[in-house]
């Protein structure tokens, strides 16, 4: 959850003006405000807003990516990588988005956490995918993430946060390299302290519908609670997981208080439930 | 071979069979959980299914089994299965819980956090890396398509399902 300052909040305010009052002037009829002053400046200000688009989005979210690869590169296991892409693309094209490049991986880190990155970069940890026993179990991780991405809850926060640096003059816009550097900057801020835990909890529920739609067990996400509510230290840290998402058993709480009937009816171990065994083993 | 040697042999290997029992049936770390509302233990994880006996609410119950949206619970000697959403997890586990997942890692007391006001410490490992363009790049080679994941899926004969997202339950629904 982004905190503002208060002059932060002000500038947002102006914002959210300037784009009202834009979007009334495109309307047929609108009076033309560009002559005034003020529509000058609303002209200015609305080039920033009308900046946002599937590009944009997938930009950050590869500035936001890079260090985090860089920390930590897919695992060399092309057998894996393509298994996570399988299932990942399943499961990614029962969501709604169309204009997304959905790209999964299996990172090299020994610590237990998934990520998902604006644009569609998701990743798991290797600490995590070891964790899992079942093609259900990824579907579920994976539909988390898919969600998020979905549901734009970290590219809003990061579109936001890049409106304010804009209008304080951290940033102009013409310069790339600069605006990378503060968007990275920002992206890491975020993974660290998480998003709202409202968005964590409505990723849990639409990553088991998204799971369900794709033909896999609605309630897998209950095991990997169950197991990360079980992860002892031998297995990998969670710390990072643990600081940003609510406690695994409040989320199998929300999850199983908004479940309806027909997700009820949709936790049953999928076909395909075996094959993640078969993909780790393969060389 | 006495008729009381038979009868001590008979415990020991029953004891055994008991200990094996107990261990199968019980998981390595049994959840706790506490009974939110007056609920039917059920011979199976089904509303069909015939009852074995009651539990009130506020009872102490031991998640011996789960099965999609059920757990088998033990309630003051009796078993049965129960609706997840007849249990609340957090209250009974969250001490426990917060104690075992902090044990030897973070060291950090408060490990849920619900959104801002923490550092940069936790997230250290993974964002604090040389950025990598390149492997962000390619990522795009890993990728596969609709087609490839539409043919997988027959493969593995997954089947679509209609379904809409479901909402946010109440406040306090799972208190």
């Amino acid at each position: 959850m982004m905190r503002l300052s208060p002059r932060s909040a002000v500038l947002c305010a102006a914002f959210a003006l300037a784009a009202s009052a834009v979007s009334a002037q495109s309307l047929p009829g609108g009076g033309d405000t560009r002559s005034s002053g003020l529509g000058g400046l609303l002209n200015g200000l609305s080039s920033f807003t009308q900046k946002e688009s599937p590009e944009e989005e997938a930009r950050s979210g590869e500035d936001i990516a890079a260090p985090v690869l860089g920390a930590a590169p897919p695992w060399k296991n092309s057998t894996v990588q393509r298994y996570v892409n399988l299932v990942g693309r399943r499961v990614a094209d029962q969501a709604e988005r169309r204009d997304v490049a959905w790209r999964f991986a299996v990172i090299d880190s020994p610590s237990i956490n998934a990520m998902a990155f604006p644009g569609g970069i998701v990743v798991v940890t290797r600490g995590l995918y070891a964790l899992l026993d079942t093609e259900d179990e990824l579907a579920a991780v994976l539909g988390h993430e898919i969600a998020h991405v979905n549901r734009k809850h970290q590219w809003k926060v990061i579109r936001q946060q890049k409106l304010v640096a804009l209008a304080e003059g951290r940033i102009t816009g013409k310069d790339a390299s600069k605006t990378s550097k503060l968007v990275a900057d920002l992206g890491a801020k975020l993974i660290a302290r998480g998003l709202d835990k409202s968005a964590e909890f409505e990723a849990d529920r639409d990553g088991a519908v998204l799971a369900a739609r794709a033909g896999y067990d609605s309630s897998a996400l209950i095991s990997v609670m169950q197991k990360l509510s079980r992860v002892t230290s031998d297995q990998g840290d969670a710390s990072l997981l643990f600081a940003t998402h609510p406690a695994p058993a409040q989320r199998i709480e929300q999850l199983v208080a908004a479940a309806s009937p027909e997700l009820e009816v949709a936790a049953v171990p999928s076909p395909a439930a075996a094959r993640l065994k078969s993909a780790h083993s393969a060389p | 071979m006495g008729l009381g040697m038979q009868k001590m042999r008979l415990r020991a290997v029953s004891g055994v069979a008991l200990l094996a029992l107990m261990i199968a049936v019980a998981p390595a770390s049994a959840e706790t959980a506490k009974l939110r509302i007056p609920v039917s233990l059920l011979s199976a994880p089904s509303t069909s299914a015939s009852a074995t006996g009651n539990a009130k609410a506020g009872a102490a119950a031991q998640i011996l089994d789960r099965r999609g949206f059920w757990a088998r619970v033990s309630v003051g000697g009796a078993n049965g299965w129960v609706k997840l959403s007849a249990l609340s997890l957090a209250s009974a586990n969250s001490g426990r819980e917060i104690a075992s997942l902090t044990s030897g890692r973070s060291g950090q007391g408060n490990v849920v956090s619900t959104s801002g006001g923490r550092g940069l410490d936790n997230g250290a490992d993974l964002t604090r890396g040389t950025p990598s363009p390149a492997a962000v790049a390619a990522l795009s080679s890993l990728a596969v398509s609709q087609d490839d994941a539409e043919r997988y899926a027959r493969a593995a004969h997954l089947t679509t399902r209609a379904l809409a997202y479901t909402a946010a339950p109440k406040e306090g629904a799972s208190q």
